[in-house]
């Protein structure tokens, strides 16, 4: 069954057909051929379940207040106020995009609604500071993935339920290997700007960045709702995402006159258009992963492995290359219900620190989310940026394996993780 | 024993070690043993074949035997089971509540129609321990949830519970609780000591509240055409199986709670631990009658009825037991 | 230009108009509904106890009233590298199997979901917080995939009709430049 999945989704992906054709037709080929007494219909229930979570809204209505930000003045005097900072340095664009989507991921808990409201307004000023589109869209998309690290972190909740671990300690490893990766990204953009000599602006005077500030002042509110709206716990992230949107309006409709109240059902179209592309594949993606899951294919494949009597290092490589394996085709959380209770009598048996594994799978989990051929970030960098998929995916392999060298210091160095914990946590 | 065993297939909603998990283990154990091997129970956890109102559909189509649900769930398909919601509904005996929750006509006989109208039939309900508050803020009286932003389930009858209790009550998907707590978006939520512990609750609140309201209700639903599908002696060896596996998960579960809690209180000492006295109860229980009465609007003619029956039969079992 | 094609275009410009609106409207009343649940909840302290479910069903609406406008507009994500090797005869060959195979399959989920608000309308459940009967929360999914497939099913013949290759009824295979945030191609 795995087999014929797996080879009519892979040819029908390559083949060019709509990407939700690949996950339908797997589907439709285990309920027809495996499950024969199985009503099909449970795909639909699927499918509609699988678009419910209310964590979801968060997408668009971060979609909704970008795109009206983007159209009005906020984004680009946001956006000026940055370059009037980071302009002046070689690489610092790329940077202050790589920390903002990690900090904005991070809060906002959607890695999705990252590549949406810091890539959507910040893209276009990095294609005409210079930088390559593939970059931009490869290093916006990575850069997002870090926010699974840095608490709160949804992935790390699910593992910590799952397995007992207190989520505390998880929250706290995560931000080691979180400022490393943000810290490779940084440096690669830097080396990378020196080397295609992205030309740099004059640096700024004193009354220029005042300007700056003071025709920011007003769009500075948006980063105050969010960090301030999400961390003093005045509300969720999908809430402080539709206060954005009432912010956003209040600002360019009525403040700066840039946007008429009538343009906003035409918006509010162009939003539902790019989460409709995201959410049809959550949705096909979700009838999917139950096929797997019911029929025990994961269980099948990782028994076969016979794992019992492994070293812990080769424990923990195995969980890792499994989450990775798994996040390629499947929505992360999804992977994580399913994978973790699999694994769980073997990461107690093998003796290993709970607290390291689950970074180790929240690592995988950040890194299947950018990775082909499934990820949903790539469908959402692809929606919103209009750009054909291997565009979008093309400048991914520099970001990819930076991720996995992270992955193999983590084995050699928990401390990296751990360090944090064990000096917070005594 | 069968030369292929039938493999049954039994969701819960939590995960491993949670209390659901060990009636579904024990259920395993019991009924394998008493099919010889014809028949292999099969578990999955939580979330791997969709929500709790996912795998209760499941179960009507037969694409899952059993499903284990909070019974705060089943409103939407029998919205009489919503009884169990009202606060101080069930006695103060564990024994009466077991008779209750395997034996009540009330909702095993009236009800089943209805539920066989949803394609589903109500095999048990046990109960997972009493519903205790972990909270940001100690509460002791009606008072004291004054503001105070409670969790719950979405579900009207739920939110008037928690008014008339006293709180403002929030509605929010299980899995974010955790973080609103952290962050003080709500103040507190009611779930069992064992999944408080299991879900770690107790990491991101101070106060642990026992004020013995309600007990945390789950149950097991089958689909009416499989179950009507097995042979008569099948059926009743499966109805009597859970029947037993209530009553035995029942016995156990205030051991349980006293090990969840020592294990939060271990784990966390600072944790404060309240439990109510009875004077402090009663200020809530006169507070839980009102929410007799919007059960009955919310249910509609067939709500007081059932109301009026289930209290009858709680008295008659109290007055033989005790 | 063929009759039938000018037909077929009229009937495509209604649907498209009725999506567009639908859309629209979902989004606008997702953001009404949580940002008026969030002044409740400060200050009247009271939660919409709806707020979550509404939302549900509007992520339901847009996903699925979404595919047939998505399918419209030629947006759907495809990995085209290697159809994008092929010769343009070839191309159009592979379009037209994959329009009119994706119609298939999209016609059939949407009997699949047909058969499925049938059964949940007959065993008659109710929505936890809005006490609706949870089908008609769901009539929008068998509509949204007959439509996509009517889409598939519109460039399928648009395609055998024309010389030139159509993602779309309206989408011809080729991405345009315009790459803000999420503009819709006129
Ligand atoms: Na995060
Ligand atoms: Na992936």
């Amino acid at each position: 069954m795995t087999a014929v999945m797996l080879s009519t989704m892979i040819v029908l992906l390559l083949l060019g057909f709509p990407m939700m054709m690949p996950l339908i037709v797997a589907t439709l080929a285990g309920f027809f051929f495996f499950f024969e007494m199985l009503n099909p219909t449970i795909i639909i229930q699927q499918m509609v379940s699988g678009v419910k979570p209310t964590a979801l809204i968060a997408i668009p209505m971060f979609i909704l207040a970008a795109d009206i930000i983007t159209r009005g003045h906020s984004a680009d005097r946001l956006l000026d106020l940055v370059m009037r900072c980071v302009g002046h340095i070689r690489g610092g664009l790329a940077v202050t995009v790589a920390t903002t989507c990690t900090l904005f991921g991070a809060v906002s808990g959607s890695t999705q609604a990252t590549v949406v409201a810091v890539g959507g307004p910040m893209r276009p000023r990095m294609l005409k500071a210079g930088y390559d589109d593939a970059f931009t869209m490869a290093l916006t998309i990575n850069a997002s993935d870090i926010a699974f690290l840095i608490p709160p972190s949804i992935g790390m909740i699910v593992y910590g339920v799952l397995s007992g671990t207190s989520i505390s300690e998880l929250f706290i490893a995560g931000i080691g290997p979180g400022l490393l990766i943000l810290a490779m990204f940084s440096i690669y953009a830097v080396i990378y700007a020196w080397r295609k000599q992205i030309p740099v602006e004059p640096k700024a005077s004193r009354s220029q960045r005042l300007l700056a500030l003071r025709r920011a002042l007003w769009p500075a509110g948006f980063p105050l709702i969010i960090v301030g709206g999400i961390y003093g716990g005045i509300f969720s992230p999908s809430e402080a995402a539709s206060i954005c949107v009432l912010y956003a309006i209040l600002l360019e409709v009525f403040v700066f006159r840039s946007v008429k109240l009538k343009e906003l059902p035409e918006i509010a179209l162009s939003t539902s258009l790019v989460t409709a592309v995201v959410f049809i594949l959550i949705g096909v993606g979700a009838a999917f992963s139950w096929a797997l899951s019911y029929a025990e294919i994961p269980q099948t494949l990782i028994a076969a492995l016979h794992l019992a009597d492994a070293a812990p290092t080769t424990v923990l490589i195995s969980i890792a290359v499994a989450f990775f394996i798994g996040c390629m085709f499947v929505d992360p959380i999804v992977v994580m219900l399913i994978l973790i209770p699999i694994f769980l009598p073997l990461i107690r048996s093998s003796g290993l620190d709970p607290v390291l594994v689950g970074t180790m799978i929240t690592l995988q989990v950040a890194i299947g989310s950018a990775t082909p051929p499934f990820g949903c970030d790539i469908f959402t960098a692809i929606a919103i940026f209009r750009r054909p998929y291997m565009d979008v995916i093309r400048g991914t392999p520099p970001f990819i394996l930076m991720l996995l060298a992270t992955s193999v210091l983590l084995v050699l160095f928990p401390q990296i993780a751990l360090l944090l914990r064990d000096l917070m946590l005594p | 024993a069968g030369v292929q065993a039938e493999t049954w297939k039994y969701s819960i909603e939590v995960s491993q070690g949670d209390i659901q998990d060990l009636y579904a283990q024990e259920f395993k154990k019991r009924i394998e043993q008493k099919t010889d091997g014809d028949v292999e129970v099969k578990i999955y956890y939580g979330g791997t074949l969709g929500t709790s109102a996912d795998t209760t559909e499941l179960a009507a189509n037969g694409a899952l035997q059993f499903a284990n649900v909070s019974l705060g769930h089943l409103g939407s398909f029998v919205p009489e089971i919503q009884l169990f919601s009202i606060p101080f509904i069930l006695s103060e005996s564990n024994d009466v509540n077991k008779k209750l929750m395997t034996e009540s006509k009330t909702v095993f006989e009236d009800m089943a129609p209805d539920f066989a109208k949803s394609g589903l039939r109500l095999m048990s309900i046990y109960s997972e321990g009493e519903d205790a508050w972990a909270a940001n803020r100690a509460v002791r009286s009606p008072a004291d949830l004054d503001n105070f932003k409670m969790r719950i389930l979405v579900s009207p009858l739920q939110v008037e519970a928690f008014k008339d209790l006293g709180s403002s009550p929030t509605p929010l998907p299980f899995g974010e609780v955790y973080g609103a707590l952290q962050l003080k978006v709500i103040d507190g939520v009611g779930n069992p000591i064992s999944s408080i512990y299991q879900s770690k609750f107790f990491e991101v609140t101070d106060h642990l509240i026992s004020a013995r309201h309600q007990l945390f209700t789950s149950a097991i639903v089958t689909g009416e055409d499989w179950f009507g599908s097995l042979p008569p002696a099948r059926q009743q060896l499966v109805q009597e199986t859970l029947k037993e596996v209530s009553i035995h998960m029942m016995d156990e579960v205030p051991r349980l709670e006293e090990q969840f809690l020592a294990k939060i209180l271990e784990e966390k000492p600072q944790m404060e631990y309240i439990r109510l006295n009875e004077a402090q109860r009663d200020l809530f229980r006169e507070r839980a009658e009102k929410t007799r009465g919007k059960f009955v609007e919310l249910v509609g003619d067939n709500g007081r009825q059932v109301l009026d029956n289930f209290l009858a039969e709680r008295e008659q079992w109290e007055a033989q037991l005790n | 230009m063929h009759a039938l094609l000018r037909g077929l275009d009229r009937v495509d410009g209604w649907i498209s108009r009725f999506e567009a609106w639908c859309l629209s409207a979902s989004i606008l009343l997702m953001a009404l509904n949580t940002v008026v649940n969030v002044f409740g909840r400060y200050l009247f302290s009271q939660s919409l106890y709806f707020s979550e479910e509404l939302n549900q069903i509007l992520m339901v609406i847009v996903t699925f009233m979404g595919l047939g406008y998505v399918t419209r507009t030629g947006r759907h994500i495809r990995m085209s590298a290697f159809y994008d090797l092929l010769n343009d005869r070839r191309k159009k060959a592979l379009m037209l199997v994959i329009t009119f195979s994706t119609a298939l399959t999209l016609f059939l989920l949407s009997y699949y979901a047909c058969l499925y608000v049938a059964k949940v309308a007959q065993r008659g459940m109710i929505t936890a917080a809005l006490q609706i009967p949870v089908y008609w929360t769901l009539l929008v999914v068998p509509l949204g995939l007959f439509i996509g497939g009517l889409q598939y099913g519109l460039a399928f013949i648009k395609n055998l009709q024309s010389r030139d290759i159509f993602l779309s009824f309206s989408a011809l295979d080729v991405y345009d430049e315009t790459s803000a945030a999420g503009e819709v191609s006129p």
